[in-house]
């Protein structure tokens, strides 16, 4: 099982590619272990973050004793810190993540995206866990290191299957409380549900101080909109039927995509996330590429 | 909207296509592709935005899908469409009536190939075949009945083989026919008609004068009592005539000139005013042509150039006395004249005349001619000279006087008019003169000289009331006409101040007698002095007027206002139906026959005079019962009794001069005299133009067949009235075998007698209607639809112009447009807009 659930979602080719980036946090988190990433807290790392004034009760081996000497002032050297990354990936599993046009479904690439941030997270010794949200909180794995845990991560993913109404917005409001500690949260989704209530979701995100990148997924054609007859469509998530005429809706179509686009996208950059809109007629290496590096010059920046 | 389909069925069962492409797009919208859709937030506001105008488009595409259907069945069906598209609206007939003016007018040719009879006849045919399945009749005005249409043996050889079509010399009677088709739908409940009249709109044959009988026709015809609907198609054939020449003689007189015995012609021709060149003359005497050498040089021809008296149009009229020899003829004889033969070519008749129907006149010549055109009737006085100087001005010895007692031994249809003063006719005297009236003759009728006192007698209606007259200034009646002139020594002040007269209000100027001048000048009717004058009673409206009243009172029962009394309002209404009766016995026979008269006293009046008054439920009963008679007599009787028409009138508003309509003749009251002591009538030139203006149409009218030159000069001949006994062989006449019920020519009984028929004198009559006084038809055929359809002036005859056209391709036209249409609403709307921010990116290779 575990074995195929690695080759159905990781390229080995693509991963050696990408396994050259580190995933990096924006901002810093507050891990359990030490790491890689930067920490709020001070800590003993070789990279000098300040100068503070000597109180009484301080570490006497952490005193300049060169500015001591010059200046006959007591001040302590402080470094520092580097934590591990725990990092939560949330996967909608509604319904509508199982729409795919030309045989792609956004959910097949939601979770190829999320196998392959897994690989690199668990790989790059931090924790990594998932959150399989539907019409409810389907698997909730807690982030781990260890190997086996990556491969309990890839079980989860394979027997996923995108099913009911979508709870996201419930369900982030429940995690933002739930998790504690800053940490990162990749959100793979579509996120077809009333962008002001995911915005509030995100705003809820950054008081928590996460660290939140979010995967928009769509279909070329929810975004084209390009028929060429009447259609009967059908709401995968509530079966609800609409007889409409591609041709003479599509301008309010993609006004209203537009409209929703443009609103998602200010509430995204207004409360810090990492926004990426993602068609699957996208490769998936260049999206993760291009996630992987943009982070990486964030961090050295 | 159009008149008739071709092929009705194609509409018949094709209609419920129309509803194809409703039924495709319903079953359309059960066929939409499914498609599992994800970002349904977004198609749910477009949807919502967008609602209203994809409804629309989906409704006119709907709309023009159906249409451009439609449009194809009505191409399939062939509809038929004339110029009168608006009017079209009611149903398809059930029955065509077919009728053709066969008048010597329509033989008029305008130089085509074809008359405008021939021309009108294939017209009738192409309208036939507009009538698919539809039951054809022909009403001929000479036959009188409507005869059944073989169509199959139409389409293959026309009306010809089944009808007499030919020309004729009888006058068309137009309110007749249309009499004749009203009764006989009537009669054969033959459902909505169509008559389809080919005439050329002579007015004439119209008698537009005829009222009554026009008011008859439009009740007749608008089905009002009857479950049908008639229309009239009117095709007129109205071409213009520019070259016709006609001749008419008018006397045939011998004449001694030098102990030579002659024979004078009085002939009068009529032609184009700007004709130019000499018309040759032909000369039949006795069956054989009158030698050139025997007619003098100015005789043998006639040149409308010289003519003086021109007449309506561009026609002059030129009269010419002609003296033929008579040496060694019989003292009985007869002949004709023609017109446009070149004498050069024998045989062959003048190229260039439009009409040769009337380029020949016949004649007979007698010894003793009695030359009587006038009958005056009355007592002996001063009047009947009057009136028999102003019917023969000339002492031509053409107008003779009766007295009523000697009346046993006049057949008043040797005269045109009558002229009658005295009490009014009645008894067998007043039937004869009826009968006379009703036929077509002319009769004019004035007061007693001694009317101090209302005459119970009544003629066609109408009855004399005591004499009125005029008073002086003291209050005493005035003696003679003279002493109500002003000033009469000299200080006249004009007849504006006539004293003690009756002055003149107002006189129709456009038709009767006191019509105006052929140069409009009106005549000077003003002038006439009235001191003494006797009203008309009218018993058609008095009738009318008191079963209305008799008509309310049985409603007013009926709805249970009896508020008088049932038995007060049973007596007021037998009084209003007795006098009813007896006012509509007064209209004569003509109008009122006997057998109607009984039958309106023993339906309404009997039945009340046996009901007992005091019984009140049983009384009201009655005349509950009776109610719904009533009001159908009331009808009846108001057809029949229709007034009067007022020719000239007092200024208080008493008529001076009336006519009433007598079947196809004409009755006229005169409410004065030509008398010292009643009016200057007899001074006045009115006087004289209105006797001679009755005896013109009397001639006219009393023709209404044929004029006739026999031991008279001029009489009346009604072929119908004579005995199926005499049979009259032709002599010569028109047509290649002429029967003297139709055709003008020379007759002869086998008791030797002779008879000279000619062409009705109506016939030359110029007026014609046109597309311009088309609302005066409508006028006269009242709510009976008309159609006109008005001839091309520069039509060719023969040629279909006016007839019922198709027009499916129209239909054809119509449905590509719709399909055009259709296409351009269900382009798809290009809409090169995208998402922001959205790039074309390839397609992801095999990963």
């Amino acid at each position: 099982m575990a074995e195929g659930a690695y080759s159905q979602f990781l390229d080995g080719e693509v991963l050696g590619r990408l396994m050259r980036r580190f995933l990096h946090a924006r901002t810093p988190m507050i891990g359990t272990m030490s790491g890689h990433h930067k920490s709020p807290h001070r800590g003993s790392s070789v990279e000098f973050a300040e100068y503070r004034k000597y109180s009484p009760g301080d570490d006497l081996r952490r005193l300049d004793w060169r500015v001591l000497a010059r200046t006959d002032r007591y001040f302590i050297r402080e470094f520092e810190a580097d934590t591990n990354l725990r990092n939560y990936i949330v996967l909608d599993c509604s319904a509508s993540m199982g729409f795919g046009d030309k045989g792609q479904r956004k959910f097949d690439y939601a979770r190829r995206i999320a196998a392959t941030l897994a690989y690199i997270t668990s790989h790059q010794g931090d924790a990594v866990g998932l959150q399989c949200v539907g019409d409810k909180l389907i698997s909730d794995i807690p982030p781990r290191r260890n190997p086996a845990h990556l491969r309990y991560v890839f079980d989860t993913l394979a027997g996923a299957a995108p099913r009911g109404e979508t709870r996201l917005v419930t369900e982030l409001h429940a995690l933002a409380e739930r998790i504690r500690s800053r940490a990162l949260m990749i959100i793979i989704s579509d996120f077809f549900c009333d962008v002001d209530e995911l915005i509030h979701c995100f705003q809820h995100l950054h008081f928590r101080r996460h660290d939140f990148a979010v995967f928009h997924l769509l279909d070329p054609q929810e975004l084209d909109f390009q028929f060429d007859r009447p259609m009967r469509f059908v709401d995968m998530e509530t079966d609800s039927i609409l007889l409409a005429e591609p041709d003479v809706i599509r301008r309010e179509y993609i006004a209203s995509v537009n409209e929703y686009l443009v609103k998602l996208h200010e509430g995204c950059n207004k409360f810090r996330a990492d926004y990426r809109r993602v068609t699957t007629d996208a490769t998936y290496e260049k999206v993760l590429a291009d996630f992987l590096v943009e982070r990486e010059r964030y961090a050295k920046d | 909207m159009f008149d008739q389909f071709i092929n009705w069925n194609a509409l018949k069962f094709g209609w419920p296509l129309v509803l194809v492409p409703l039924l495709i797009h319903l079953f359309n919208r059960l066929r939409h592709k499914r498609m599992p859709w994800a970002a349904m937030m977004f198609l749910r506001v477009a949807s919502r935005k967008s609602t209203r105008y994809a409804k629309l488009r989906q409704f006119l595409i709907l709309l023009t899908r159906m249409a451009a259907v439609l449009a194809l069945i009505m191409a399939l069906s062939r509809p038929l469409a004339g110029s009168w598209l608006g009017g079209m609206l009611s149903g398809k007939p059930e029955t065509v009536l077919f009728v053709l003016d066969r008048s010597v007018t329509m033989e008029s040719r305008d130089g085509a190939r074809l008359s405008k009879r021939e021309a009108a006849v294939r017209l009738l045919e192409q309208t036939a075949k507009s009538f698919p399945g539809i039951e054809l009749w022909y009403l001929d005005p000479v036959v009188g009945t409507p005869q059944r249409v073989d169509r199959l043996q139409m389409e293959q050889s026309g009306l010809a083989a089944q009808f007499e079509i030919n020309a004729t010399d009888v006058p068309t009677d137009v309110p007749r026919l249309l009499e004749t088709a009203a009764e006989w739908l009537k009669k054969n409940k033959s459902g909505n008609c169509d008559i389809w009249l080919a005439s050329d709109m002579q007015q004439s044959n119209w008698h537009p004068d005829a009222a009554g009988r026009w008011a008859a026709v439009s009740q007749g015809l608008a089905g009002k009592e009857l479950p049908f609907k008639a229309r009239l198609q009117v095709l007129a054939k109205t071409q213009s005539v520019s070259n016709n020449f006609a001749v008419r003689v008018q006397e045939a007189r011998q004449r001694e000139v030098r102990n030579d015995k002659r024979l004078e012609l009085v002939l009068k021709f009529t032609g184009p005013a700007d004709a130019t060149r000499p018309m040759p003359l032909k000369f039949h005497l006795n069956g054989k042509d009158v030698a050139e050498n025997e007619v003098d040089a100015e005789h043998r021809q006639f040149n409308l150039s010289a003519a003086t008296t021109k007449r309506q149009g561009q026609d002059a009229e030129l009269v010419q006395n002609v003296f033929l020899p008579l040496a060694g003829a019989p003292a009985t004889g007869w002949g004709y004249v023609q017109i446009g033969i070149d004498l050069s070519e024998d045989g062959e008749r003048f190229a260039t005349d439009d009409n040769p129907r009337d380029n020949r006149s016949y004649f007979v010549y007698g010894p003793g001619l009695e030359k009587a055109r006038a009958l005056v009737v009355g007592p002996a006085h001063p009047t009947a000279g009057y009136l028999r100087l102003a019917a023969d001005p000339f002492d031509h010895n053409i107008a003779r006087i009766v007295s009523q007692d000697a009346l046993s031994e006049v057949k008043f249809e040797d005269y045109a008019t009558v002229l009658w003063h005295g009490a009014l006719p009645a008894g067998e005297t007043g039937g004869r003169l009826q009968r006379y009236l009703a036929q077509g003759g002319v009769a004019l009728f004035i007061p007693e000289a001694n009317s101090t006192v209302a005459s119970d007698r009544a003629f066609a209606g109408l009855s004399w009331r005591a004499a009125q007259a005029a008073t002086n200034a003291a209050g005493q009646p005035l003696a003679s006409w003279r002493q109500a002139l002003p000033g009469i020594q000299g200080n006249a002040t004009g007849k504006g101040e006539q004293q003690g007269g009756f002055l003149v209000g107002g006189w129709k100027d456009r038709e009767g007698p006191l019509a105006n001048a052929q140069n409009e000048k009106p005549l000077p009717v003003t002038d006439l002095i009235t001191i003494r004058r006797s009203l008309l009673v009218d018993h058609g409206k008095r009738a009318v007027q008191h079963i209305e009243a008799a008509r309310q009172i049985a409603e007013a029962v009926a709805k249970g206002e009896t508020g008088a009394g049932i038995g007060n309002l049973m007596r007021d209404l037998l009084d209003a139906l007795r006098k009813a009766d007896q006012d509509a016995q007064a209209l004569g026979t003509a109008r009122w026959p006997a057998d109607r008269a009984q039958a309106f006293a023993a339906e309404l009046v009997a039945p009340l005079e046996a009901q007992d008054v005091l019984q009140e439920s049983a009384a009201t009963q009655a005349i509950l019962r009776l109610a719904p008679r009533v009001k159908q007599w009331a009808a009846e009787l108001e057809a029949a009794g229709s007034g009067h028409h007022l020719l000239a009138h007092y200024e208080d508003g008493v008529p001076l001069l009336s006519r009433q309509l007598v079947g196809r003749g004409q009755a006229y009251f005169l409410a004065t005299r030509p008398d010292e002591g009643w009016s200057s009538l007899h001074e006045e030139w009115i006087f004289l133009i209105l006797v001679q203006r009755l005896l013109e149409a009397g001639e006219a009218l009393g023709a209404g067949s044929y004029s006739v030159a026999h031991s008279r000069l001029v009489g009346v001949f009604k072929p119908e009235a004579e005995t199926a006994a005499v049979v009259w062989n032709a002599k010569v006449g028109e047509g290649e075998a002429p029967d003297y019920r139709r055709d003008a020519g020379i007759y002869e009984s086998a008791d030797g007698q002779v008879l000279a028929l000619n062409r009705p004198v109506s016939e030359d009559d110029p007026r014609h209607y046109g597309p311009d006084q088309e609302h005066l038809l409508k006028g006269l055929m009242g709510e009976v639809p008309l159609y006109v359809h008005w001839e091309n002036s520069s039509n060719e005859a023969g040629k279909a112009a006016d007839g019922p056209k198709e027009i499916w391709r129209w239909f054809l036209v119509f449905m590509a447009a719709f399909l055009l249409g259709e296409a351009i609403l269900i382009l798809p709307r290009t809409s090169d807009e995208t998402v922001v921010g959205r790039e074309q990116v390839q397609p992801a290779a095999s990963t």
